[in-house]
């Protein structure tokens, strides 16, 4: 069994490595729970984890252990710890469960918080890690057991970018003898970071009203993409393309061996779009991660952020400036450009690693289908591009060193012809992923979900919930409070509902609100609507059913 | 210019504190001021819903807190008045997402764009009442005249006076006011509820119907006329804009209609 699984700030990780490194088979029943927590969190996504700020780790013989060294202050751990323990409750009941505080100093006071939170869903800790001297002191003090033993930790590929042919053949030789082998790497604290900063941002002064759409299904403005992209198109599709690479098998969601040997109570087909039919080919990747080391600062972490999208900038910049356009099918010497990439990066002043793996995966079904129409290939490699005629984010005119920074953005002008040039939209595979979100419950108001990739939700959404999917939304009950869809910027997603009344769309870029007087009482049922963005507005289509 | 802070209090919960905000953020807007209202409330945001603004919101004071956009872009304008803006609570976090001095700070900025920024506190006296109170001149206390809301504010006016330094005035509304149920001495009268505090009066606003209309409907009743709670909103933004507005006489509408007419033609009772 060897899955991840990425949820916004959460890694989950039980893979074969445990299996392989302890030589232990899991409880069956353990495994059952862990399997239904990842039914419930995110769908099966073997490379595609996220390691950022915590991580939970399964323990074949200890139960879960909830790893939060990875945050630098203790109210970013509890911030993601409350947020890792509310979205699972149902899961955590009965399970072992210790936690890592790692070098974080934690009065008293603070602890008991942290066991109130614990407590709140069902967990009593058996133990508490520490490195700290005062944490301890104070986990002494407030009579919770430390935990015994050394915290397992999350496996590290520590790969220089100088063996990377010998990585690969590494990874082959893994892939051989273990098919469904994941390899486990301790990736992109600053690739999330980035895909976090960005998020669309839309403008609250380009807010116009939702009313005519309703009333008019197919006409009307609603609101107008108010920000351009944020990142210079070309850039997106170089770094993103390492990523893109990575998520080229999108949808390997449903994993045979694994769903046997397991036998969840919850079906996985339930989770799986019908557009996902395994191909069975084995295809060869090169998947480029960008290796963050772990235990550097967020802000360092920032930093090297920065740090690669000048390297690639620079890139950027040898390349002729009128030819904004990326070819459908790039030919372009991928591996040339990785070391590009590789040599930059290895300035001084930066710790950020690309590293290319090989991988060899029998088990790639075939991409979100509508999606991804072109695939550049090179010898070596095989990057999926996707390409989105509709897609209309302009480039941005200013200097990439502004993209952080949202107040500038907001000042970039559109122009009209880059806008035409532009129009490959290679961000959507990067980000998205693969994975689906597949929630059963109702979220009530001061909740939140975010998932990059797709997101589905059996149940309503209140007023002053919050959704946001970096693919699609789907809620199969009443959408009432406010649902964002493609939140790196992908224009193409959708959100649709059953019953359609939400305070507020957004899309990319553009955000659309709702009439001021409800169009309908809350009663009164309107059948399912989609909203999508058509001309870089929000529109609002009655789905039909046939 | 420098404008005036404003915290809008109470301590008990269910007194009025948000709609007293709405009123009196429209009530001074109408009066021709600019005027913010800052919803204090992290978590259980309610004042854009009582100003109709909740599909407005897009970015909230907790975004501006942590930089995540421009005070500009999250302050949202209200749909009648130019010279109204709000400034939401975010839903999604809680009252630790704020710490007193970032309050202090923007409500300094703030003070500096709006002649008069209306802070609306959480109940309780916890960190959200201590953040909302952080920044502001002035305090308006809210109570309903109950034995229970007058303990809690005579509370809240104690803290208050511990930060002397900051707060430099303390009113007192009095809130959800039945005159008739106080003829048959049935409830405090404002005279009891005043001995009690010992307080400076700002105002009485009576108990309304068409309050519960106006919040379901997201329009607050000082915007309309012929109703005497938004009269007598509208009396307390001008008196806090310094003007000499006596405090409603309800002696004549406890009548019946019956005495009305008898009045009417026997002044001299009156």
């Amino acid at each position: 069994m060897s899955c991840s699984y990425a949820f916004d700030h959460i890694s989950i990780l039980y893979a074969d490595w445990l299996d392989e490194r302890f030589s232990k088979q899991y409880d069956p029943v353990q495994r059952e729970s862990l399997h239904k927590f990842a039914v419930h969190t995110s769908l099966f996504s073997r490379r595609n984890f996220c390691m950022s700020k915590i991580a939970i780790i399964s323990q074949p013989d200890q139960g879960v252990l909830i790893d939060v060294s990875g945050c630098s202050t203790l109210k970013e751990a509890l911030e993601h710890l409350s947020s890792t323990l509310q979205v699972s409750d149902q899961f955590w009941h009965g399970m072992h469960v210790s936690i890592n505080l790692g070098a974080l100093a934690v009065t008293a006071d603070e602890l008991a918080k942290i066991v109130a939170l614990a407590k709140g869903v069902g967990i009593k800790p058996v133990g508490i890690y520490s490195t700290n001297d005062s944490t301890r002191e104070s986990l002494r003090t407030s009579n919770i057991p430390l935990g015994s033993g050394k915290p397992m930790t999350l496996p590290t590929v520590a790969l220089d970018s100088n063996s990377i042919a010998s990585a690969e053949v590494e990874d082959k030789t893994v892939q051989k003898s273990s098919p469904f082998a994941t390899i486990t790497m301790r990736v992109v604290d600053a690739m999330s970071r980035r895909a976090h900063k960005e998020h669309a941002t839309p403008d609250p002064d380009q807010l116009e009203d939702m009313e005519s759409a309703h009333l008019n299904e197919n006409e009307a403005p609603q609101s107008q993409s108010a920000f351009p992209h944020i990142r210079p198109k070309r850039k997106v599709s170089l770094d993103g393309r390492p990523i893109g690479a990575n998520s080229a098998e999108p949808s390997e969601r449903s994993q045979p061996v694994s769903k046997e040997k397991l036998e969840p109570k919850q079906s996985l087909e339930d989770t799986v779009p019908p557009s996902t039919d395994a191909t069975k080919e084995a295809d060869e990747i090169v998947t480029a991660i960008i290796e963050g080391d772990c235990s550097r600062s967020p802000d360092k972490a920032a930093a090297d952020c920065i740090d690669v999208e000048a390297t690639v900038e620079a890139v950027d910049n040898e390349k002729p400036a009128d030819c904004p356009r990326i070819d459908l099918v790039a030919k372009e010497p991928v591996q040339a450009k990785t070391k590009e990439e590789c040599n930059s990066d290895n300035a001084p002043g930066s710790d950020v690693k690309v590293m290319t793996i090989q991988v060899v995966d029998s088990m790639i079904e075939a991409q979100p289908a509508q999606k991804s129409i072109a695939q550049a290939s090179t010898m070596a490699d095989e990057v999926i591009t996707q390409v989105d005629a509709d897609a209309q984010i302009p480039a941005s005119s200013k200097s990439p060193s502004s993209t952080h920074d949202i107040e500038d953005a907001e000042d970039i002008e559109f122009d009209e012809e880059e806008v035409e040039a532009d129009s490959v939209d290679l961000e959507t595979p990067a980000r998205g992923g693969p994975t689906t979100l597949y929630l059963r419950q109702t979220l009530r108001s001061g909740q939140t979900v975010s998932h990059k990739g797709h997101l589905v939700i059996i149940g309503d959404i209140n007023p002053g919930a919050e959704v946001m999917a970096d693919g699609d939304i789907t809620v199969w009950g009443c959408l009432r409070g406010v649902a964002h869809a493609g939140i790196g910027g992908n224009t193409n997603a959708e959100i649709r509902a059953l019953k359609l009344q939400p305070i507020q769309i957004r899309i990319a870029h553009a955000i659309a609100r709702a009439p001021d007087r409800p169009r309908v009482s809350y009663s009164q049922t309107t059948g399912p609507e989609t909203a999508r963005m058509v001309d870089g507005k929000i529109k609002v289509v009655r789905s039909r059913l046939d | 210019m420098s404008g005036r802070v404003i915290v809008i209090t109470s301590g008990k919960g269910g007194v009025g504190k948000t709609t007293a905000s709405a009123n009196l953020g429209v009530a001074l807007a109408g009066t021709g001021a600019s005027v913010a209202l800052v919803d204090m409330d992290i978590g259980l945001r309610n004042l854009d819903i009582l100003m109709g603004l909740e599909n407005r919101v897009v970015y909230n004071l907790v975004d501006v807190i942590e930089e995540r956009c421009k005070l500009r872009q999250a302050l949202v304008k209200d749909k009648r008045l130019p010279n109204l803006s709000l400034l939401p609570a975010a839903q999604t976090r809680d009252k630790s997402a704020v710490s007193a001095d970032q309050m202090k700070e923007l409500c300094k900025e703030l003070s500096t764009i709006f002649e008069f920024v209306l802070v609306d506190s959480p109940a309780g006296i916890e960190q959200g009442f201590q953040n909302a109170v952080a920044g502001a001149h002035e305090a308006i206390v809210i109570c309903t005249p109950e034995m229970s809301s007058v303990r809690d504010a005579d509370r809240i006016i104690g803290l208050l006076e511990a930060r002397k330094d900051e707060i430099e005035q303390y009113r007192l509304v009095v809130n959800r006011y039945r005159p008739n149920m106080v003829q048959a001495n049935d409830m405090m009268s404002v005279e009891d509820v005043l001995e009690i505090l010992s307080v400076e009066l700002l105002g009485v606003v009576p108990e309304d119907e068409d309050i519960i209309v106006s919040t379901n409907k997201g329009e607050p009743v000082s915007g309309t006329d012929n109703c005497k709670s938004g009269l007598a909103f509208r009396n307390i933004a001008r008196r806090l804009r310094g003007e000499d507005v006596p405090i409603m006489d309800f002696s004549s509408q406890n009548q019946s209609w019956i005495n009305r007419i008898v009045n009417f033609f026997n002044p001299v009772r009156v």
